[in-house]
């Protein structure tokens, strides 16, 4: 058994994560536990799953290392789980669903790795830093982290509630989301 | 827990996986695996069926990986695999790093309607994870109950220090943003 403290977060993480993805990897380890490895270099470095990694040692999972040279596919088998059952079905939602809400690229580390590393062109997958996440996010089917790191919450009104919202809202300022961070008291705690 | 090496072949595909993948993140899958070997592991159920890493068990396969070795586990230990070939702090070891958040993102095209279904049949609530069902006239609406097609949606865009904050306030009522917005707001019609 391993110590989650041997495990060396990623100094120039390519995703910088989004609190809504942090809350549901938090919620899927603590309620489905672990599913999926993380991976890591020959020193133990974090490759992917630095936020995995740092969940699960918050929750209180052990840690076991399994070596490769990549040779062979690893598969972690839940012998506890069966595909068909609720659980089940959820581990395979939470798995999508996880990893598309927590990202949000960092570009600055992207295009520090790409000077440092000859041949390291984003692009070639499938990340073209130029024109942002909007194709990402058009599907309209999960709101995925933005490029320009803004991120956006929607809410779906009926229309009396609609005017109700903007009126109260109104009444603060005329920008919606200074409006909502002044009720909130954002500006006041900042 | 036991490991065991098994045949590539072994593993069954699910028959109702809730992502269709694309068609570039298929080529991506299969490049990564032809590149560097294969990376973080997929997710078996205990009679071999694949809950995650359908889509990269089939670009292992393109690739010419042909073994398996299960790891057994009953989810209290998180698995690391450990590239002992491999340096972060390289071109390979970025490119890993870069391909394992781009494939999830490239390739991951929800398949609502199977998503739906499943959901029904297991009772389980999709919003829990944040996946944004189209609209589609449910029971309600077909009945003439509901309101969905009238409806309005306000879309605020925040930094990430404002989301994070706004979304912490939000969470003090509910999960349902809407219901606790209206709440902040003291707005009840």
């Amino acid at each position: 058994m391993s110590d989650f403290k041997d495990l060396k977060q990623d100094t120039l993480n390519f995703n910088k994560g989004t609190f809504e993805g942090g809350v549901l990897m938090e919620h899927s380890l603590s309620k489905l536990k672990a599913g999926r490895s993380i991976l890591i270099d020959k020193d133990n470095n974090i490759i992917a799953g630095n936020k995995t990694a740092e969940v699960a040692e918050r929750l209180g999972l052990k840690l076991r290392i399994i070596e490769s040279t990549g040779d062979e596919l690893i598969a972690v088998k839940r012998i506890d789980m069966s595909l068909d059952s609720k659980e089940g079905r959820e581990m395979a939602i939470a798995d999508n669903a996880a990893a598309a809400v927590n990202l949000c690229w960092d570009e600055d580390n992207l295009g520090v790795a790409a000077e440092q590393f000859s041949g390291f062109n984003p692009p070639d997958w499938g990340v073209d830093l130029d024109k942002n996440a909007p194709q990402a996010k058009s599907k309209g089917e999960v709101n995925v982290g933005t490029f320009d790191t803004k991120q956006e919450i929607s809410f779906q009104l009926t229309p009396a509630q609609y005017d109700a919202v903007i009126k109260k809202l109104e009444q603060q300022d005329e920008n919606h989301c200074v409006a909502l961070l002044k009720i909130l008291g954002f500006y006041g705690q900042a | 827990m036991t490991e065991k090496q098994i045949n590539i072949e072994d593993l069954v595909q699910d028959d109702h996986n809730f992502n269709r993948g694309t068609e570039q993140g298929a080529k991506l899958i299969e490049k990564s695996f032809q590149d560097h070997g294969a990376g973080r592991s997929v997710l078996l159920d205990k009679d071999n069926r694949l809950i995650a890493g359908n889509k990269a068990t089939k670009g292992a396969k393109a690739a010419g990986i042909k073994k398996v070795r299960v790891i057994e586990t009953t989810g209290d230990e998180l698995i690391a695999v450990k590239r002992t070939d491999i340096s972060l702090d390289s071109k390979e070891g970025r490119e890993m790093a870069l391909a394992d958040n781009a494939t999830s993102q490239v390739n991951l095209d929800w398949d609502t309607t199977e998503l739906q279904t499943v959901a029904d049949q297991y009772g389980i609530d999709i919003n829990e994870y944040k996946i944004e069902m189209p609209d589609v006239a449910g029971p309600l609406e077909e009945q003439g109950g509901g309101q969905k097609d009238d409806s309005k949606t306000l879309t605020l865009v925040f930094t990430p220090e404002q989301y994070s904050f706004v979304l912490n306030a939000l969470r003090k009522y509910g999960d349902d943003f809407t219901n606790s917005l209206l709440q902040i707001l003291n707005i009840n019609v």
